[in-house]
């Protein structure tokens, strides 16, 4: 019994060990990184580690409204685009001045007018990066914008703003535990 | 709307002669093997999810989830990462979610084609809670009554991955559901 328990203890300090490498921290430091942003794409954030997931808080009536102009802004710089190439497009008189706006911000595909889900033109969400080292993994937005703001600041405005989505929610972690197992299963068959 | 227990959880047949250890880590197995067929787009049955319809397909949740034409039971991931041991007594495992879970009322959706309506759909469900006689059969071939040392073997790693997992989430990123 008591070299039964030995072994099983053995495998499972060696697995440990190995999940602890930075090779294996940074794949579970992207994975989780994927997981957040997904999820938050989705329209969930999460008020602590651990915690069920939360739809995140509407957006107001006047930011829909600017984010509707953008997206009209959008398709009207296409369509210019588009008669430029010799398409056959209608512009109209209001569509000429949006598609002469200078503006360089642009409604993201990944998004709606009114889907609250932390993303307008995309940067910060894409820009999240998992660091990992032994023993540790953090993940943060990082880099500059085409706005003049950094990445981290817009989330650091969103989660004061009461859309917190940085940590990792109950579904996230019981998804980082079976992709670990996983991992851990193809370490174990590699030690045998 | 209430989640019905019989719904979402499903007890699974195996020796008698297993110890608990045995029995968790072969439940274990199971539990992955369910997430991967239903991954697959493959049903409890062994024939294909319901097609996605186009509306569902041209939603911006079905874009940014990633996903593609094959149904597979994700849109967060979080339902099928959430399945789990609900109970393991001599000769039995029973798997699913516990109705209070929040993914459960998903996963019945999925089983019995609701998906948030009051009733079913049988044409339209995505039974995935279960596994049939023939590939628990290929599951229990890596468990062999008659082979102590490859059962003490499978029994090990399969738990081995389990814990393993569990420490490092929790040390982590101090995940700690109480479970």
């Amino acid at each position: 019994m008591a070299n039964e328990f030995d072994s099983f203890a053995k495998k499972l300090i060696a697995a440990t060990q190995e999940l602890g490498k930075s090779s294996n921290m940074q794949k579970i430091g992207e994975a989780a990184k994927d997981i957040i942003k997904k999820r938050t794409r989705l329209g969930y954030g999460v008020e602590a580690t651990g915690e069920e997931r939360v739809s995140l808080k509407p957006l107001s009536n006047d930011y829909k409204e600017y984010r509707k102009e953008l997206g009209k802004t959008k398709k009207a710089k296409m369509k210019a685009s588009q008669l430029k190439a010799g398409e056959s497009v209608k512009l109209s008189k209001k569509d000429k001045k949006r598609a002469s706006s200078e503006s360089n911000i642009r409604l993201s595909d990944a998004t709606s007018p009114t889907k609250s889900n932390l993303t307008l033109t995309g940067q910060m969400l894409d820009s999240l990066t998992a660091r990992a080292s032994e023993g540790s993994v953090s993940i943060k937005a990082s880099g500059s914008r085409n706005d003049g703001k950094t990445n981290e600041d817009v989330a650091g405005y969103a989660e004061d703003g009461g859309r917190r989505f940085l940590d990792l929610a109950k579904g996230d972690l019981n998804q980082l535990r079976v992709l670990l197992s996983n991992i851990v299963d193809d370490i174990l068959k590699k030690l045998k | 709307m209430s989640v019905k227990a019989k719904n979402v959880q499903a007890w699974v047949s195996i020796p008698k002669a297993y110890t608990p250890e045995e029995r968790e880590a072969i439940a274990l197995e199971i539990l992955n093997f369910i997430r991967e067929r239903s991954a697959e787009g493959v049903s409890i049955r062994g024939s294909s999810f319901p097609k996605y319809s186009k509306e569902y397909m041209k939603s911006l949740d079905f874009k940014n989830a990633g996903k593609g034409r094959t149904p597979n039971l994700q849109l967060s991931g979080d339902m099928l990462a959430a399945i789990k041991i609900l109970k393991s007594e001599r000769g039995r495992i029973k798997i699913g979610y516990d109705t209070g879970d929040s993914e459960a009322g998903r996963a019945e959706g999925n089983q019995i084609g609701s998906y948030g309506q009051s009733s079913g759909d049988q044409s339209k469900a995505r039974p995935f809670i279960g596994i049939s006689p023939k590939h628990l059969k290929k599951i229990l071939e890596a468990f062999p009554i008659d082979d102590d040392e490859t059962r003490r073997n499978s029994t090990e790693n399969a738990r081995a991955a389990d814990y393993a997992s569990t420490d490092v989430v929790d040390e982590l990123f101090g995940g700690d559901d109480g479970e």
